[in-house]
């Protein structure tokens, strides 16, 4: 067929910048994840918490509230300390209903795109696998936070508004526990999540085997340990490794149920490692059917 | 003994009996407030019936209506005198060839047809005869005992079609069966159809490919927008669109200006063209076989030399573009 | 049209008029087609090592020497019920269930390959029996066996074992863990795939009943009534303490525990058929 008059061009106009295209995948996950009505009572259930911390620390600063409510200043003192034990256990209330919030959430991440084919339809354009990984990653990190560390340094900050400038200056170390604890968690959960979204294409399924895997080392962990009487087991434990974790950030007694901090730390380090490594092996353009 | 009265639906083959026709009564389905098909009424006799009509018409409700995997909001179907609340009767009569193509994994071809038939409740040897033949007459033999998520599409399609009558069904519901298919295979199948009809089994086909709807169609159910917009043999239907769409036929001869002036008398004759290349006369008329009268007595009378008198818009493609439309819409 | 020659006949299968035994055909049909499509493969290997979990616990324990009493097998007998009743049942068995019977109907319908199912001869109340047989099966078999295997490894590298077996308890505690297996599969089972049919996703409230059976030694005794591992824990022949903070209630007798197990069971799978009676086929995108 003969040409006669190019009429089609390419486009030249302005492009966005590339190191911002990965937010693109976010945009339509918060929609179809907000859409639930159990998601949203979920989420809305995670701010009770700070919620009553927020109280608690006005209760510790108002007098007439106490008087009111006949609760001696010292009794609330010495029963509810706001220490890093304060802090810590909040985080740790925090760090659980991020976990179901990553059954949630994680699945639909990744198994949609791997069973409708949808991979290839990203990686066809200028986007690469880090940006995907990035752009789906960046959905668990923005809600996760918000349940986290942002109500966790909001209250800190609460606090030293309260108890006077000094306060924050001396306790620098919680707010600096809480920031490193919450995004140590964060990053290991949605690694985790993506991994096991990237591996299993049915998202039903991808919830049972997040949910197995979590719950199963935990106890396969806490078996090993009671039985051979030794330590490490807890290490495949995910929740006793970032336990440890957290006690010797918040600079907390260790406990002698969980394993030390270097190791927990290691533990983790290899788990965020495999994980990565998974999810480098199933996030491609192509599929092998065997 | 008086014969039983023919079904108020029986348009097509009045004298074919209840008991052996596939018979909707007023069914309409819902889903939610999207509707799937409304007060759809018809009455589907022996024979390779298409079912056409653009996205979102209602082909596959139908299909799945027929075949009980959905409910119908409301009205009744039976499907030859057993209606879909006696599923045990119903799908030995029904085989189903869906749109999905979707398979149990880890399946070879042979183990695909030969477990359902199991399911059924036929013994080893019974089952292992029949998937054998379903298997040869979809020519997948020698590919039987390869994995089903191994095959090529052609092949995926015809080991449904082979799982779909392997238990010998009398009413075969088939939704794009040509789907992914070569043209060597296409008309193989298409033979198989033809085959299958002739020993008297219904054989509802849904298909897009408007041209082999009309090479294999006896009768056609035009469906657009979830309303049946016409049903019958496509040269019944054309027939009864003459007035508001006057038949189109091309006359090839020797003297078309001469065949022109006699046409040009006639009350039915909306428009008479003269083809490009002077050798030919295109006639719009409103009643086809009076044209026809007069072409023979034209002939007759002036000793016309014809080449080839050819209807160009008596196919299922013409009557589905002036019923629906080029856009889905009833035009 | 060509002219109708001979009226086309469906073939029937040779059962007689009685449906029990077209019935039984079906649900040997179906426990083959199942067996093949989910659990002798890869994908059912995740669940082949959930199972061999404790074995492996107790295989360590074996070959790393972390025997405290060889001679003592009351060791042996503290050490298997922790772990049964910690991990096994809990755990193992708990989730075990929900991979298994969770998926039996969700997974057809993800795979798109339940109208398979749907459109031969097949009542699908039957349908619904012998998948959840299937289940049962599996489940049963695989549970059962790590529990045999488990026990046989605990009380290995203790002496007096044949003693403790044949003379003393051991084959009967063997014969009600064996048995506590078999009715928590039964139970659970039962309540999985109820909520196969009911939730989009069955994992969330698997979860709310992971929550509930966990906190269950919190519980007032009217709501540790209101769960599956109440009754099978009045079947364990070593109870283990629930520690401190426990509170305590009357443990029902077997008389009770175990025909209200095989009732639940009746019930929930009951309910499950006569949803499957009116389920249409939608395959939506999830």
């Amino acid at each position: 067929m003969a040409v006669y008059e190019r009429s089609y061009g390419r486009y030249t106009g302005l492009t966005t910048p590339e190191w911002s295209r990965f937010l693109i995948l976010p945009r339509y996950a918060y929609e179809t994840v907000f859409k639930s009505r159990l998601f949203v009572s979920f989420f809305a259930l995670c701010f009770l918490m700070p919620f009553v911390g927020l109280l608690i620390i006005y209760l510790h600063h108002n007098l007439s509230a106490l008087q009111f409510l006949q609760l001696p200043p010292e009794e609330l003192k010495r029963f509810l300390p706001i220490n890093n034990e304060f802090f810590w256990r909040g985080l740790w209330f925090q760090g659980a209903l991020s976990l179901l919030l990553v059954l949630f959430v994680g699945p639909a991440l990744v198994s949609p795109d791997l069973r409708n084919n949808g991979l290839p339809l990203y990686l066809s354009r200028p986007f690469s696998r880090t940006e995907y990984v990035l752009g789906k990653m960046s959905v668990l990190l923005i809600l996760l936070s918000l349940i986290t560390w942002i109500p966790g340094l909001l209250l800190f900050f609460f606090q030293g508004y309260l108890e006077g400038a000094g306060w924050i200056g001396d306790n620098l170390g919680i707010a600096g526990a809480l920031f490193a604890g919450s995004w140590t968690w964060i990053l290991f959960l949605s690694l985790f999540a993506l991994a096991v979204s990237a591996w299993v294409k049915w998202k039903p399924v991808a919830r049972i085997a997040l949910m197995g895997l979590f719950f199963v080392l935990m106890g396969f962990g806490e078996a090993l340990n009671e039985i051979l009487d030794v330590w490490w087991g807890t290490l495949i434990s995910a929740w006793h490794v970032i336990a440890s974790i957290w006690l010797s950030l918040f600079g907390l007694d260790p406990s002698n149920d969980l394993p030390p901090a270097g190791a927990s730390w290691v533990a983790l380090a290899a788990g965020s490692a495999i994980f990565l490594w998974l999810l480098y092996r199933r996030i491609r353009a192509y599929e092998v059917v065997r | 003994m008086n014969a039983p009265s023919p079904h108020p639906a029986a348009v097509m083959h009045p004298e074919v009996p209840d008991d052996r026709r596939v018979i909707f009564e007023n069914v309409s389905k819902f889903y939610g407030e999207v509707l799937g098909v409304n007060r759809v009424t018809l009455s589907i006799p022996p024979g390779i019936t298409g079912l056409v009509g653009p996205n979102g018409s209602g082909k596959t409700t139908l299909m799945n209506l027929i075949v009980g995997l959905l409910q119908p909001t409301r009205g009744a179907l039976s499907v030859l005198g057993v209606t879909t609340d006696r599923p045990e009767e119903l799908f030995r009569l029904i085989g189903y060839s869906t749109q999905y193509d979707a398979f149990p994994p880890g399946m070879t071809g042979y183990q695909f047809v030969y477990s359902f038939l199991r399911v059924h409740g036929f013994g080893h040897a019974e089952s292992e005869a029949m998937t054998w033949k379903a298997i040869e007459r979809v020519g997948l033999v020698e590919a039987a005992g390869r994995k089903v998520a191994g095959y090529s599409k052609g092949m995926r399609q015809r080991i449904k079609l082979a799982q779909a009558m392997a238990h010998q069904p009398s009413v075969l519901i088939l939704d794009e069966p040509l789907n992914g298919l070569d043209p060597m295979a296409r008309a193989e199948v298409i033979s198989l159809f033809r085959e299958l009809a002739a020993g008297g089994l219904h054989v509802i086909v849904s298909s897009h490919i408007l041209h082999e709807v009309d090479l294999i169609s006896d009768q056609v159910v035009l469906l657009n927008g979830g309303y049946v917009v016409a049903e019958g043999e496509i040269t019944g239907v054309r027939d009864e669109m003459e007035e508001q769409h006057p038949a189109q036929v091309l006359i090839r001869c020797d003297r078309p200006s001469l065949l022109a002036s006699r046409v040009f008398e006639q009350d039915h004759v909306v428009e008479a063209r003269i083809h490009e290349d002077g050798k030919g006369l295109l006639v719009r008329t409103r009643d086809a076989d009076q044209f026809y009268l007069l072409l023979n007595q034209v002939v007759l009378e002036n000793g016309l030399g014809i080449e080839t008198v050819m209807p160009t818009d008596a196919d299922v493609h013409a009557v589905y573009q002036y019923l629906i439309g080029s856009n889905g819409e009833k035009s | 049209m060509s002219e109708i020659v001979t009226q086309s006949v469906s073939v029937r299968p040779s059962t007689g008029n009685l449906p029990w035994r077209l019935w039984a055909k079906q649900i040997l049909a179906v426990l083959r087609l199942e067996l093949r499509k989910s659990f002798l493969g890869r994908r059912a290997l995740a669940l082949y090592l959930l199972a061999l979990a404790p074995v492996f616990i107790l295989l360590l324990r074996v070959l790393l020497g972390g025997v405290n009493d060889a001679g003592d097998t009351a060791e042996a007998t503290t050490i298997f019920s922790a772990v049964y009743q910690g991990f096994l049942l809990r755990m193992v068995i708990f989730l075990g269930c929900v991979a298994i019977f969770g998926n039996l109907v969700r997974r057809e319908v993800l795979d798109r390959t339940l109208h398979y199912y749907f459109l031969t001869p097949l009542r699908r109340e039957v349908l619904v029996g012998a998948k959840y047989l299937t289940g049962l099966i599996v489940a049963t078999v695989l549970f059962g066996l790590s529990t045999l295997v488990s026990f046989i490894l605990a009380y290995l590298p203790h002496e007096g074992v044949q003693t403790f077996l044949f003379q003393g308890p051991g084959l009967g505690h063997l014969a009600s863990y064996l048995l506590i297996t078999a009715l928590a599969c039964l139970g659970y089972g039962a309540v999985f795939l109820f909520f196969g049919f009911f939730f989009k996703s069955p994992a969330i409230p698997a979860l709310m009943v992971f929550g509930w059976e966990g906190i269950h030694f919190l519980l007032p005794p009217m709501l540790k009534k209101v769960s599956v591992i109440h009754y099978l824990q009045s079947l364990l022949p070593v109870p283990m303490s629930e520690g401190p903070l426990a509170i305590l209630a009357d443990a029902p007798s077997p008389w009770i525990a175990i025909p209200g197990l095989i009732v639940l069971a009746a019930v929930l799978v009951t309910v499950s058929a006569m949803k499957i009676r009116r389920m249409e086929i939608s395959y939506e995108e999830e």
